[in-house]
């Protein structure tokens, strides 16, 4: 759709919606200039399944710090917030003075300034609040080419999105709109328009407002989304040039020249991405052999065969294939990213699988790392520690599979030497807790998603008790891999979430973690325990949790059980926490 | 063939194209607010392919006045 197209669509939508925001998601746009052009594109990216279209309503002109500090129920009722600024508008007199030789602090004073407003602003907000960097200051007094742009206002614009930046993420959870950034991608000339600057207050050109828009919408859907977390990739022209069955591995390009310095960048690409949490696998038409021997033996490898958390190398067609590997990591189909060179292949895995998301390797290679560069999808606001050890836990999975061959159940849950540590969720865990109510689809009975300032809130109201537990077992550490929300209501304490994540299922940790909340039930005071199971696409996993440890249904999907029962923690496993 | 300007106008400022004229101007016509024009404007540039001067854009308080730019420009669309 054409910027024209898209503006058309969204006047057509709201044509006769008018400004009341009943049952319409909610944007409040505040910014130092006029905003009014964001709100077509923004609207339209924002536009999901509701009957009514998004309400993008935009603040007064440059009134940011007032809006912060008094803004009253201008947020009562807000989805998202979304602050704007510039440079030249926050410390015009500033920066002109800096350029006739002045000093910058006043500058950074006032960055100081509006990044303690954006503190009270988080506070004062529910929902998300999205606040961009500067891009780089712009006014007639001097220009980025010119050659004291480096040390002078360069060197200032450097000094505030590094003070800006660091303000920022001492905040809790504010996304950055990188403004900056977008303005390098896509150049200062296409970003800005002078006529409308001066006839309307209005910097930018309207590519701009759309690109920003994308990325705006891409963090406020990106709260409650579930990052992808498995890339399979293919071997022959996708983790090298050349095809190994035919070529060799003398033959293969990988290296330093073209072409095969572009699948060197790609296998780095590959290394970068496994470090923030994303597992690796093969997917690959192939034999075996000679699949490992590239690995083993090709010198300018960067993948070595332990960054893999699976391959599928045989003969069997793709869609198959990639099906059971989503199978044996545990994760949903729509979680994989799948890329391969040949187009064949990716429309059969498109056909037999459509949830998964599909790259094809470009025909000019030179474009390859750029593509991968360019795909969002992996982008993760936090990674937290249990992202970046995923890929070894999953190693260890494999050990733990090869023990419970030929073992019944019991023997192997006793043969694990499982420890569930279960404790009170304190400030440093929120990060971890706010994702996993995000991202758990699975063993999650009332699948609530909830923000880090949800999670937060909810720790520190005395009448709500939030739980995480550990698990780990002679393998290896799981982490933090499971949370509890519970309320108390009188004599009844209510299981509001309970979710885990599946790697850690059928091996007692359920058994285990209903007796803990049983007796922390009963510490408070509550004779019951109850809790309701609210079925979706995905949570079968969860829904025999309550009749298999005792609850009874008491109205459909309404579970309880007297805290007095019998549900006792699991023999042999350890219980070092609550 | 519709006029392009009209379809224009009347999807931007919500009116039935019946409605407009060459004398639709925003004093007459409550919908054509500042905010409209900055819609207009990036409209007619993208429509007709012309990167209208800020002078041209303020001399814009009609729709005829529109047209008159436009054909000074040698968009024979609108003419």
């Amino acid at each position: 759709m054409s910027l024209l197209e898209t503006r058309a669509e969204w006047l057509k939508l709201t044509r006769n919606v008018g400004a009341e925001g009943e049952g319409r998601e909610h944007v409040l746009v505040a910014a130092t200039f006029t905003a009014e052009p964001l709100a077509p594109y923004l609207g339209m990216q924002l536009v999901d399944g509701r009957a009514l279209p998004p309400l993008i309503s935009i603040a007064p002109y440059n009134q940011i710090l007032q809006l912060c500090h008094d803004g009253g129920d201008s947020f009562a009722s807000t989805d998202a917030v979304i602050v704007l600024w510039r440079l030249e508008d926050l410390a015009r007199e500033d920066l002109r003075a800096f350029l006739r030789g002045g000093d910058a602090s006043p500058i950074l004073a006032k960055v100081e300034e509006l990044a303690n407003a954006i503190a009270v602003l988080r506070s004062r907000v529910s929902g998300a609040l999205l606040v961009s960097t500067p891009p780089y200051p712009h006014s007639p007094d001097h220009h980025v080419r010119s050659p004291k742009g480096a040390q002078g206002l360069g060197g200032v614009h450097r000094k505030v999105v590094e003070l800006w930046l660091k303000r920022m993420s001492e905040i809790d959870d504010v996304s950055v709109l990188d403004l900056d950034g977008l303005q390098r991608f896509i150049g200062i000339r296409n970003s800005e328009d002078h006529r409308k600057w001066y006839l309307y207050r209005q910097p930018f050109s309207e590519l701009f407002w759309s690109e920003m828009a994308a990325d705006a919408a891409r963090l406020i859907r990106g709260r409650r989304a579930a990052p992808m977390k498995c890339l399979v990739v293919d071997c022959d022209n996708t983790l090298w040039g050349g095809i190994v069955g035919e070529d060799g591995i003398a033959g293969l390009a990988l290296g330093d020249d073209h072409p095969g310095a572009a699948f060197v960048d790609f296998q780095h690409q590959l290394l970068t991405l496994k470090a923030q949490g994303v597992m690796l696998a093969l997917c690959s038409k192939n034999n075996e052999a000679d699949v490992w021997e590239v690995f083993d033996r090709h010198d300018a490898m960067v993948l070595q065969r332990e960054d893999l958390v699976a391959h599928r190398i045989n003969w069997t067609d793709k869609g198959a294939n990639i099906a059971s590997l989503a199978e044996e990591l545990n994760i949903g189909l729509d979680s994989l990213v799948f890329v391969d060179d040949s187009p064949v292949e990716i429309a059969q895995v498109q056909a037999a699988l459509p949830m998964v998301t599909c790259i094809q390797v470009p025909e000019d290679v030179s474009a390859f790392p750029g593509l991968i560069a360019a795909y969002r999808g992996f982008d993760r606001e936090q990674v937290t520690d249990e992202d970046r050890a995923r890929s070894g836990m999953m190693v260890q999975e494999r050990a733990r599979r090869d023990l419970m061959t030929g073992m019944s159940s019991e023997e192997f849950r006793r043969s694990l030497e499982l420890v569930v540590d279960l404790f009170k969720v304190e400030p440093e865990h929120v990060a971890r807790v706010a994702q996993l109510t995000n991202k758990t689809n699975q063993f999650n009975l009332t699948t609530i998603r909830r923000t880090p300032a949800e999670i937060s809130a909810l720790v520190t109201n005395p009448s709500t008790e939030v739980l995480a537990w550990r698990v780990s077992d002679r393998f290896g550490d799981y982490g933090l891999v499971g949370v509890a929300i519970l309320e108390r209501k009188g004599e009844t304490l209510e299981i509001d979430t309970l979710l885990m994540s599946c790697r850690v299922l059928g091996r007692g940790v359920e058994a285990a973690v209903l007796a803990g909340i049983r007796e922390i039930a009963g510490g408070l005071g509550a004779t019951r325990l109850e809790g309701a199971f609210v079925p979706t696409a995905k949570n079968q996993p969860a829904a025999r949790l309550f009749p298999d440890h005792g609850f009874v249904e008491m109205a459909p999907g309404r579970w309880a059980i007297d805290t007095d029962a019998n549900l006792a923690w699991p023999e042999g496993t350890a219980r070092p926490g609550l | 063939m519709q006029d392009q300007l009209f379809e224009l106008f009347s999807l931007t400022l919500n009116i039935d194209p019946r409605h407009l004229s060459d004398e639709t101007s925003p004093g007459n016509t409550e919908a054509w607010d500042s905010l409209a024009n900055m819609l207009l404007i990036a409209g007619i540039e993208e429509t007709f392919d012309v990167e209208l001067t800020t002078s041209e854009i303020e001399s814009m308080k009609s729709l005829a006045d529109v047209r008159r730019v436009l054909i000074d420009r040698g968009v024979a669309a609108v003419a």
